[in-house]
């Protein structure tokens, strides 16, 4: 009897989930929202096709989304919530518009009570835990179970505003179950619409933090290249830019642009949070957008200050920063102009320069070996602790 | 616990007028940072034989890095040797480690840019090589090494950069692979040098690979060039006050100043348990593309093996 409930419950989710996710209906809701949006009267129709420009611009105008953390119960309120922001961007001029890493993450939602688990949890862990019923499971097994209905409407949803506003979307990351690169696992993965509403690439986390190894999360293998608006980029995530290596196989595949969605899980501090992006954009000379995740949810606090970055010699303050949010924690929208023209001026007069006999002189193999050895060194200290100063334990997500 | 007290020596050329003036700076102050506790002395780049040249005028033309390949050109291989002594003595006399500033060296074709490690017993234990440069440093004649040796001082393994390569994170992370735990830079950059440039620099290499850094910058005037120094020390954000990954700094407006701190492993170790960052390489990745990322870009003027070495 017990497996017969369980089979009854299990089928009634599964409608559930699926009538919440249906795409249909969040398409039709999205072109409501725009027909309706006296902001945007002005553009009558979504941009075709074929003005799609193959030819990199002399400036463009880029929108870092900086996101409140939240659940929705519905996908038609997470089209709305996506929807608002993007067009807060569309309205102000952008033509590509970046949201955060874990953008995804509001339609676990979708479960029935789980949003009130996360808003009593001390962690995902527990959150988790609650949402079964006591029953063992991770973060990942609840996202991975969730996976087929919120892909669908993360999906749709940023398609058909990207279509709806005619602009270009990097999604940020929701963690699906994902076989693209590899066998089948948790991944944090991305991607990018552009203003017909077609999907133009496809990105994940290739370097992920301890609580996410933890989780059962995979790391990616790549660091793919796509053409938004004739600029050249890419979209390392988060803790990906702790590591100066993706970015260096980005700029050799000629991006321009990095587009890094971040969720940083630690108390705001500027020079925690220049660790990022910032000094990536610094050593491979391109622009930065850095689009953060803030707010709390299930005891995790996240942090930072969404920003469009530079090399510091062609910012307008000699900071590396075109423009930035003024909040480590609320809702906002950063947009600003960068040049390319600049960008490739200054390239131009300050060209990087390797040694690629240095390089050949060093092993790939040093890095598992360093690993090994850190690692073997970490756990030693582990055993021999007994005093000593407190050192903050969080990190860029 | 294996720690190091680490200390910067910095000296404005332009107030030792005579070479006989630079060495009596140069035996002062490695006298008071010994006393004081000092292990490791490090000195900012070109003050290796910034007293070679200490009172000449530069020729008419002769400027920036042009005026640096006319010093050592001056310099010939006795003088060099004369000033390697005296540093060994230096060393030996104060029982310390010493790294004096680095030196443009002659070599065929050109110069490298050197830097001599010098131990407690007067003993050269470790030479470093500039391994990037700008292609202003390769129009005034500067070639490059091919090789990021690490050294043990004390209880501890150092890598030494210089100039140029604090910008390229490769040299950060080859050092730390080996298992560097301090990285010493060795820097000259006119004025103004702001804090930014140098966050971009050693700043973000000590946060990239958890480990220390100590930047000797030079400060003063020298051969017609104003630099701005900016000596420092850094560790990871976890393990400084308020977050902002410097121990120590020289923030006074004199041009000659030093500093000693306590660099300390123990607290490497814990910022590298909080976040291991050398426990999530994504190597697959590296393997598939990291090689291919220098496949079809510039590439630096290197010295030959032996020029290198002479």
């Amino acid at each position: 009897m017990p497996s017969f409930t369980s089979s009854i419950r299990k089928q009634l989710l599964h409608h559930l989930l699926a009538n919440r996710s249906r795409p249909e209906g969040i398409v039709r809701h999205i072109r409501t929202l725009r027909r309706h949006d006296s902001r945007l009267q002005r553009v009558s129709d979504p941009v075709p096709e074929s003005t799609a420009s193959p030819v990199r611009p002399s400036t463009m105008r880029v929108a870092a989304v900086q996101m409140r953390i939240c659940t929705v119960r519905s996908g038609r309120a997470y089209a709305e919530l996506i929807y608002r922001l993007a067009a807060r961007a569309a309205c102000a001029g952008a033509s590509v518009v970046a949201f955060p890493e874990y953008s995804g993450l509001p339609l676990v939602g979708l479960v029935p009570g789980i949003g009130r688990a996360l808003a009593g949890a001390s962690s995902l862990d527990e959150a988790t835990a609650v949402a079964a019923s006591g029953e063992p499971a991770r973060p990942a097994d609840l996202l991975a179970a969730l996976s087929p209905y919120s892909q669908r409407v993360y999906t749709s949803v940023f398609s058909a505003v990207a279509r709806e506003l005619g602009v270009y979307i990097v999604t940020g990351t929701m963690v699906l179950h994902d076989e693209t690169e590899g066998p089948a696992a948790m991944r944090h993965v991305g991607f990018v619409y552009g203003p017909t509403g077609d999907r133009l690439a496809r990105y994940s986390k290739s370097h992920l933090m301890p609580s996410e190894a933890h989780w059962g999360f995979e790391p990616g293998r790549s660091i793919p290249t796509f053409n938004i608006g004739g600029v050249v980029a890419a979209a390392p995530v988060c803790m990906d830019a702790t590591y100066f290596e993706p970015f260096r196989i980005a700029r050799a595949a000629g991006v321009d642009i990095v587009i890094v969605p971040s969720a940083n899980n630690e108390p705001y501090n500027v020079w925690y949070a220049m660790r990022g992006i910032w000094p990536r954009v610094q050593e491979a000379q391109m622009f930065g957008l850095s689009s953060c995740m803030v707010g709390t949810l299930a005891g995790m606090e996240f942090t930072g200050r969404s920003a469009i970055v530079c090399p510091i010699d062609i910012s307008p303050g000699g900071d590396g920063v075109v423009a930035q949010a003024s909040s480590h924690d609320d809702e906002e929208v950063v947009t600003a102009d960068i040049s390319l023209d600049a960008l490739y001026a200054y390239r131009a007069a300050n060209p990087l320069r390797f040694n690629p006999m240095l390089y050949s002189n060093y092993s790939v193999g040093l890095y598992a070996a360093a690993r090994k050895y850190r690692t073997e060194a970490g756990n030693s200290h582990e055993r021999s602790k007994n005093s000593g100063g407190s050192v903050r334990t969080s990190r860029r997500s | 616990m294996p720690s190091l007290a680490c200390g910067v020596l910095e000296i404005d050329p332009a107030l030792q007028v005579t070479a006989h003036e630079y060495r009596l700076a140069v035996s002062a102050g490695v006298s008071r940072m010994a006393r004081s506790g000092a292990q490791l002395i490090v000195m900012p780049a070109h003050l290796g034989l910034a007293g070679a040249s200490a009172g000449r005028s530069v020729p008419a033309g002769k400027h920036g890095l042009d005026a640096v390949a006319w010093a050592a050109s001056l310099v010939s291989a006795s003088q060099l040797s004369d000033w390697q002594d005296f540093y060994a003595a230096s060393a030996l006399s104060n029982k310390v480690y010493l790294c004096p500033g680095s030196y443009w060296a002659p070599v065929e074709g050109g110069y490298v840019n050197r830097a001599d490690l010098y131990s407690p017993k007067g003993e050269i234990i470790g030479e470093a090589i500039q391994t990037h440069s700008t292609e202003q440093e390769e129009k005034a004649g500067l070639l490059c090494g091919t090789s990021l040796p690490v050294f043990r001082v004390a209880n501890m393994t150092l890598g030494i950069e210089l100039a140029t390569d604090v910008w390229y994170p490769e040299v950060g992370r080859i050092h730390a692979l080996q298992g560097a735990d301090l990285i010493i830079a060795l820097t000259a950059v006119p004025a103004p040098y702001t804090v930014w440039r140098q966050t971009a620099g050693l700043w973000q290499i000590a946060q990239a690979n958890q480990v220390f850094g100590i930047e000797a910058s030079l400060s003063g005037s020298w051969l017609g060039t104003t630099y701005h120094g900016r000596s420092r020390a850094f560790a990871p954000v976890e393990c400084t006050e308020g977050g902002r990954g410097v121990l120590a700094e020289i923030t006074s407006d004199s041009e000659s100043d030093d500093f000693v701190v306590q660099l300390d492993t123990d607290m490497l170790k814990k910022a590298r348990a909080a976040f291991p960052v050398f426990g999530h390489f994504n190597i697959d990745l590296y393997v598939d593309r990291l090689a291919d990322a220098y496949l079809t870009t510039r590439t630096v003027k290197v010295a030959t093996p032996v020029e290198r070495r002479r």
